[in-house]
């Protein structure tokens, strides 16, 4: 999301409130500085892009009717990231998300759209290593995919986000050790479905 | 430590999540086993290659797009979504309340009989359902009342297709001794005027004779014939006797106009049969169209055909 709108001026809660007083633009904000990252997660969870930005948007939308409801006690991004891993839960829970999903053949996960980091931005020049890298990601993100929802849910946010287990519970509303024995798991079947190409 | 034991804490092990202990128990467990040190080798790496994915960016017009959602009307509530969305139908609550008044009315309107027909009102025949508590109590009027031809009186507890029914005739013979309830039947009908007049003709029986056959004085016929609507019907008195036999009465088929039987089924006690042939004797002669059925419990079930010589 490219918009010359400089974003570090004020913090998130400081933007809430303008957004609660009415002040759309301030909710604009929010969005420009969490877009990039809620529909990351997004398009990790679901595998698709309509799909994520479809999700991610729905996020925002609820997040802006329930903005009166944060009450800062978390960081903003705590809260919203809350909203957007729910969502993303109930969309893969969905009988007509399924539906499309068995009906879609997944193709590359468009490594080209990526945001690379510079020193990748380089190594993407040759077309191999870019052929090579597209089809790993690729098939990375087809092995997320086949993943049970709640395994993949703490896949995504632990070993793609970063996220601590501890994090990762609070986002989820799963106890700790049932973090730890879900990603042990998911890491598992993932080991078996990327077997040669990791 | 066993492989399977290193193998179930690698995860946390590559996540610096265990003990000092337990942390250095598998270090050296996988510098000394290929297998968990592959293991460790791959869930090292598939790590990497997850964390290293590159982060996608929202694609152009994501918030653009996201402000018309936000400006355009909010959607419906929760239930309604959820019960009116799945099957894309379009029906407006008061015309669904509409809908479920009118069918609770009609269930409440429309006669106990006619919504028990099988046939519907055009239909040749009419099939009325009738429980009775007593099967040996008098018929009520509205029991032979001609509405059909065809009376269920009571379902039996056997399965149709398993218990056969055996077929028996009795040939009614106006002029012996065991036709007079014929004869009534048959003075009824011309009463009633159902039947037409080659039909009255044919029968060989006057109401006079009838009177006679019966010993009733003339003056009491027609009072006779009243009382006796009330728990009896033109073939009142085979039924009594059916009855008299300890047999339970079926199903019976009439004429609708008259109520006279062509038709009774019911079904007795094996030991019993003889009693009722018997009673039956008495209406005429009668004979076997299909052999007496294979006693099924004790019990078996007859057909009877009420014929005219």
């Amino acid at each position: 999301m490219k918009r010359s709108v400089s974003t570090t001026e004020r913090d998130d809660g400081e933007l809430v409130r303008e957004a609660l007083a009415g002040d759309r633009r301030a909710f604009d904000l929010l969005v420009l500085r969490h877009g990039d990252m809620l529909f990351n997660l997004c398009f990790r969870m679901l595998g698709d892009d309509d799909e994520a930005a479809d999700c991610a948007q729905d996020a925002f939308i609820r997040a802006y009717r329930s903005l009166a409801g944060f009450r800062g006690e978390a960081a903003f991004t705590t809260w919203l990231y809350r909203i957007a891993v729910n969502t993303c839960k109930n969309r893969l829970a969905s009988s007509a998300y399924r539906r499309s999903r068995s009906m879609v053949l997944l193709e590359g996960t468009g490594a080209d759209d990526a945001v690379l980091p510079p020193d990748e931005r380089a190594a993407s020049s040759n077309p191999t290593v870019r052929f090579e890298r597209g089809e790993r990601e690729a098939a990375i993100q087809r092995a997320l995919d086949e993943l049970p929802p709640d395994e993949k849910t703490v896949a995504v946010l632990c070993d793609i986000e970063g996220r601590s287990y501890e994090e990762t519970a609070a986002l989820t509303d799963m106890r700790l050790g049932t973090v730890k024995s879900r990603l042990a798991r998911a890491r598992r079947r993932l080991r078996s479905k990327l077997g040669g190409i990791v | 430590m066993k492989c399977r034991t290193v193998q179930k804490r690698l995860s946390e092990y590559i996540d610096g999540r265990l003990s000092e202990e337990l942390t250095r128990s598998i270090g050296e467990h996988c510098s000394s086993c290929d297998a968990c040190a592959k293991e460790l080798a791959f869930l090292k790496a598939c790590r990497t290659r997850m964390s290293s994915l590159p982060a996608k960016a929202a694609p152009a017009g994501f918030l653009e797009s996201l402000n018309r959602r936000l400006d355009a009307p909010e959607p419906r509530s929760g239930i309604v979504q959820t019960l009116f969305s799945p099957a894309r139908i379009k029906l407006p609550l008061e015309a669904a309340g509409l809908f479920a008044v009118a069918a609770l009315v009609l269930v409440i309107l429309v006669p106990d009989e006619a919504r028990k027909s099988d046939f519907g009102t055009n239909a040749p025949e009419h099939v009325a359902v009738m429980k009775k508590a007593d099967q040996n109590a008098p018929m009520a009027d509205s029991a032979y009342r001609p509405s059909g031809t065809r009376r269920v009186l009571k379902k039996s507890s056997r399965d149709e297709k398993a218990f056969q029914t055996g077929v028996y005739v009795i040939v009614f013979n106006p002029r012996s001794a065991s036709g007079p309830a014929l004869a009534m039947n048959e003075a009824r009908r011309d009463r009633g005027g159902a039947y037409d007049d080659r039909e009255a003709a044919d029968a060989s029986i006057s109401k006079a004779k009838v009177a006679a056959a019966r010993q009733i004085p003339p003056a009491e016929q027609k009072k006779e014939t009243t009382d006796r609507r009330a728990d009896t019907g033109p073939s009142a008195d085979i039924r009594s006797a059916i009855r008299r036999s300890g047999a339970t009465i079926l199903e019976e088929k009439c004429d609708a106009a008259t109520g006279h039987c062509s038709s009774i089924t019911l079904e007795t006690r094996a030991d019993a049969i003889t009693t009722l042939m018997n009673e039956l004797k008495r209406f005429g002669d009668v004979h076997a169209e299909k052999p007496a059925p294979k006693a099924d419990a004790g019990r078996m079930r007859i057909r009877i055909r009420l014929s005219v010589e």
